[in-house]
C-alpha cells in the first residue's frame, strides 16, 4: 500500500537507536529521582523531542516544539483546580466524622460525595485525553506547520463519559462500538495546519475480533485461576490449624507467601498474559482505524499482523522481566518504533492548499492527564 | 553570486507545505538565503537558532518567524551551530535560577531525611488533647482487651502516687492510670497521657517502689509526647485523620514492638529519677526490678504474647543500671511509695493476689 520514497525507503521511517535512548532514559530517571520528580516534565518533553526527531515522512523529520516549563505549568495549575478540591471532598466524610457532625449529615455527606466525585471524575478522565491530545498536536510540525486539535474539550468528555457507561452496562461487549466513535471524535478534530483530518471507522467488523479477545481472556486468566484456586485455598486454609493444635500441616512461613507467590501471579497475568489475549483486538482496531483515517488525500494503513504484535508484546515482557525492570524504560521507544515502522501512508498532500494552522496554541499542557496518570509517551 | 554557487538547502517557510530549494552563501556573522526566483535575504546568526542537530542535516529556525525552517543537509560545520542558540534553550539567568531552584529542593530533601525526626519532636505537642487522649484510650482499650482492673482503693491509691509523681508545674498531659487484668509484666505509655499498668506487674513487684520507679518511667515517655512522636513517625498522618471508631490493633502493634530509641529510654529514665526524687522515692526499687529475672507467664492473647513484658521491652542496659545504682545510692530521705494499705489495694485490685509477692529483694 505504501509507495515508497526515491531509495526504496518507506515513507515514514524511525531511524532511532534503542542504546543512546536509554543512556539518556536512565540520566533522565536519575535527575527526577534527585528532584523528587519534578524533572519527569522535561524527561517527557525530551523523549518526545528526541523520538520525533528522529521520525521522516517523505525525508523531513517531524518536530516536537514542547517544552517542559509547559508541562509542569499544566500540571501545577491541574493540581490547584481539580485534584485538590477532589481530593478535599474526598475526605469530606472523615473530616465531617472527626469534628462529630450530626448523624444526618454524616450520611447525606457519605452519599453525596460519591454521587458528586464519580462523574466528575468520568467527566474529567475525558476532558483530560481531549486536552493533552491537543498539547501533544499544537506542538507537533511538519515542514513547518504545526498540527492541532479543534473543537470542545467538554463534548469529547460526555462522549467519553456516555462511552465509558455504555462498556460498563454491558460488560464490554459495547466496546468496539464505544472505542470506534471515540476514535472518530478525537480524529474528526485533528488538523494539519488547515488540513482536517476525517475519520469514519466502522465498529461492526471490529465485533468478531473483540469477541476472540474476551474468549482468549477468559480461557487464559479464569480457567488456570478456577483450577488453581481449591490448592490456593487449602494451603492457606492448612497454615491455619497448627493454632488450634490440630495437623501439623503446611509450615507457616510457607503459608505466609502464598498472598505473595498469588499477588506475584495476579500482577504476571496482569501485566503479561492479559494483553496477548487481547492482540486480535488491538491488531484489528488499530489496522481498522488507520485504513478509515484520512488527511486530505493522503490515506494510512497499519500494517502489523498478529504474529508481529505478538513477538512485540512479548519482546516487552520479556525485556522487562530479564533486566528486572529496568528495561522498562525502553518501552516508550519500543512502542513509538513499534508503530512508525508499521505506519504506512499513500496519497501527498495538497501543497498549494495546505496553509499554517491559525490555531492558538494551548500555553500549557496536560496537567489533568498527567494528574490522572493517563501514561502514553 | 552564481546561482549554483553555495550550500544547497532546503527552505519551508512555515507559511506553506511547500519545500524551496535555496543556497546558503556565508556572510559576516550570518548566511545569506538565496531563493530560485533570484532573491535572497540576509540573516545573522543572532536571528537564527538551531532546531535539530541530526547526524544528516541541520535544521535552522528563526526567533522572529517561529515557524519558519530551513533544513541544510549535509550539516553545517561544528563551527557555525556552535554559533547558534539552541532553540527552547533557556537564557543564562534562568538556568543559574533553574539550577538554584534543583539545589534548594535537593537540600530541603536531605535536610527532611536527616533531620526529620527533630520536626516530628517539635510537631508531637501540637497534636490537639482531643486527639491523642481518644487515641490512646482506644489503643490502651485494645491492649487491654477490655479487660480492666478497679476498685474504689486502688483508684485512691495510684492517685496519691501520682499526686507524689508530679514534677514541677504539673503533667504535660493530664494522667490517667488504668490496671489491665492480663498476667504479663508490663507497662505502656500511649497518646494522651494514657498509662496502663498490667496485674503482672503489680505482682511481680516485690514493693511499691518498684511499681513507682516503672510509674515514673512511663510518665516519662507521657511528659516528653513519645508515643505520639512514635505513631506520627511511623503512622503518618494517617492516624489523625483515620475515624476513630476504627479497630485500632494495628497501631497498638506499632506502639509496642517499635522500640523507643536509646534516646528516648534515656529521656524517659531521666525524668523518672527526677520526678522519684522529688517524691522522695528511692530508685533503688527500678533497679531490683530489673536485676530480678521476671518470668512470661502464658496469656492467650496473641497481642500480649507480643507485648512481652517490661523489662524484655526495656533492656538494663549497663549504663542504665549505673544510672539507677548510682541514684539509688544517693538518695536521702525517702519513704515507701504507697503506704502498707494502699499497696494491699493497688495489689488486690484484681481480686485476691495469685501468688504470694516472692522474698524482699
Amino acid at each position: 500500500m505504501s509507495a515508497s520514497g526515491a531509495e526504496g525507503e518507506p515513507r515514514v521511517h524511525f531511524a532511532g537507536r534503542a542504546g543512546p535512548f536509554l543512556l539518556m532514559q536512565l540520566w533522565r530517571a536519575f535527575l527526577s529521582v534527585i528532584t523528587l520528580g519534578i524533572h519527569r516534565f522535561w524527561w517527557k518533553t525530551a523523549n518526545r523531542r528526541r523520538l520525533w526527531e528522529e521520525t521522516t515522512i517523505d525525508g523531513d523529520p517531524l518536530e516536537y516544539r514542547g517544552r517542559g516549563i509547559e508541562l509542569f505549568k499544566g500540571f501545577v495549575i491541574a493540581f490547584l483546580l481539580v485534584f485538590l478540591p477532589l481530593g478535599a471532598l474526598a475526605q469530606l466524610p472523615q473530616l465531617l466524622q472527626l469534628s462529630g457532625a450530626s448523624e444526618e449529615a454524616l450520611v447525606s455527606a457519605a452519599l453525596l460525595v460519591p454521587l458528586v466525585l464519580l462523574p466528575a471524575i468520568g467527566l474529567l478522565l475525558g476532558y483530560a485525553v481531549w486536552r493533552a491530545r491537543r498539547y501533544l498536536l499544537s506542538r507537533t510540525a511538519w515542514r513547518g506547520i504545526r498540527a492541532g486539535l479543534e473543537g470542545s474539550g467538554w463534548r469529547y468528555a460526555r462522549l467519553n463519559f456516555a462511552m465509558l457507561a455504555l462498556k460498563a452496562v454491558t460488560l464490554g461487549l459495547a466496546t468496539p462500538y464505544a472505542d470506534a466513535r471515540r476514535w472518530n471524535a478525537l480524529w474528526n478534530d485533528a488538523r494539519f495546519g488547515t488540513e482536517a483530518f476525517r475519520a469514519k471507522l466502522n465498529w461492526g467488523p471490529l465485533f468478531k475480533p473483540w469477541l476472540i479477545s474476551l474468549g482468549l481472556a477468559v480461557a487464559l486468566v479464569l480457567v488456570p485461576l478456577l483450577l488453581a484456586l481449591p490448592t490456593l485455598m487449602g494451603v492457606m486454609g492448612a497454615a491455619e490449624l497448627p493454632a488450634a493444635g490440630r495437623v501439623p500441616a503446611v509450615a507457616p512461613w510457607l503459608a505466609m507467601l502464598v498472598p505473595f507467590i498469588g499477588f506475584a501471579v495476579f500482577l504476571g497475568v496482569v501485566t503479561l498474559i492479559l494483553p496477548l489475549a487481547f492482540v486480535p483486538w488491538r491488531a484489528a482496531f488499530l489496522s481498522a482505524a488507520a485504513g478509515a483515517t484520512r488527511l486530505g488525500d493522503v490515506g494510512f494503513a497499519f500494517a502489523a499482523t498478529r504474529s508481529q504484535w505478538l513477538r512485540y508484546l512479548l519482546g516487552n515482557a520479556a525485556l522487562v522481566i530479564l533486566t528486572l525492570g529496568v528495561g522498562a524504560l525502553l518501552l516508550p521507544w519500543r512502542q513509538w518504533a513499534f508503530w512508525i515502522t508499521h505506519l504506512r501512508i499513500e496519497g501527498v498532500l495538497d501543497e498549494g492548499r495546505i496553509r499554517q494552522s491559525q490555531l492558538a496554541a494551548p500555553s500549557h499542557g496536560e496537567g489533568l492527564a498527567e494528574g490522572f496518570d493517563l501514561g502514553g509517551i | 553570486m552564481a546561482a549554483s554557487d553555495g550550500q544547497p538547502a532546503v527552505l519551508m517557510d512555515g507559511v506553506t507545505l511547500e519545500r524551496q530549494p535555496v543556497r546558503l552563501h556565508p556572510m559576516k556573522g550570518g548566511i545569506v538565503v538565496a531563493r530560485p526566483d533570484g532573491g535572497s535575504e540576509r540573516l545573522r546568526f543572532e536571528t537564527l537558532e538551531l532546531v535539530s542537530d541530526l547526524p544528516d542535516r541541520t535544521i535552522l529556525g528563526r526567533a522572529d518567524l517561529p515557524d519558519w525552517r530551513l533544513s541544510v543537509a549535509p550539516p553545517l560545520p561544528i563551527r557555525q551551530r556552535r554559533r547558534l542558540r539552541r532553540s527552547g534553550q533557556p537564557s543564562p539567568s534562568r538556568r543559574l535560577a533553574r539550577a538554584t531552584i534543583i539545589l534548594l529542593m535537593v537540600g530541603t530533601g536531605a535536610l527532611l531525611w536527616l533531620r526529620g525526626g527533630m520536626l516530628l519532636e517539635r510537631a508531637a505537642p501540637h497534636v490537639p488533647l482531643s486527639v491523642t487522649v481518644p487515641l490512646g484510650e482506644a489503643i490502651v482499650e485494645q491492649v487491654a482487651g477490655g479487660r480492666f482492673c478497679a476498685t474504689p482503693e486502688a483508684e485512691a491509691a495510684l492517685a496519691r502516687l501520682l499526686a507524689r509523681l508530679q514534677p514541677e508545674g504539673g503533667h504535660a498531659e493530664p494522667v490517667v492510670v488504668r490496671i489491665a487484668d492480663l498476667g504479663v509484666a508490663n507497662a505502656l505509655a500511649a497518646p494522651g497521657g494514657q498509662v496502663l499498668l498490667t496485674r503482672g506487674l503489680i505482682e511481680a513487684a516485690s514493693g511499691p517502689d518498684e511499681v513507682a520507679g516503672v510509674l515514673a518511667h512511663e510518665l516519662g515517655h507521657v511528659e516528653h509526647r513519645h508515643a505520639t512522636e512514635l505513631l506520627l513517625r511511623n503512622a503518618g498522618m494517617a492516624i489523625l485523620l483515620s475515624s476513630l471508631n476504627s479497630n485500632l490493633a494495628n497501631f497498638a502493634d506499632t506502639l509496642l514492638q517499635t522500640a523507643m530509641s536509646r534516646e528516648k529510654e534515656r529521656e524517659a529514665d531521666a525524668y523518672a529519677l527526677a520526678i522519684l526524687a522529688r517524691a522522695g522515692i528511692s530508685p533503688a526499687g527500678l533497679v531490683a526490678f530489673f536485676t530480678r529475672a521476671t518470668t512470661e507467664s502464658a496469656d492467650a492473647s496473641p497481642l500480649v504474647r507480643r507485648l512481652g513484658n517490661w523489662v524484655s521491652t526495656h533492656p538494663p542496659a549497663p549504663e542504665r543500671l549505673a544510672t539507677f545504682r548510682a541514684a539509688a545510692a544517693r538518695a536521702r530521705g525517702t519513704t515507701p511509695a504507697l503506704s502498707a494499705s494502699d499497696w494491699q489495694a493497688l495489689r488486690s485490685a484484681c481480686g485476691p493476689p495469685l501468688q504470694d509477692p516472692p522474698a524482699g529483694s
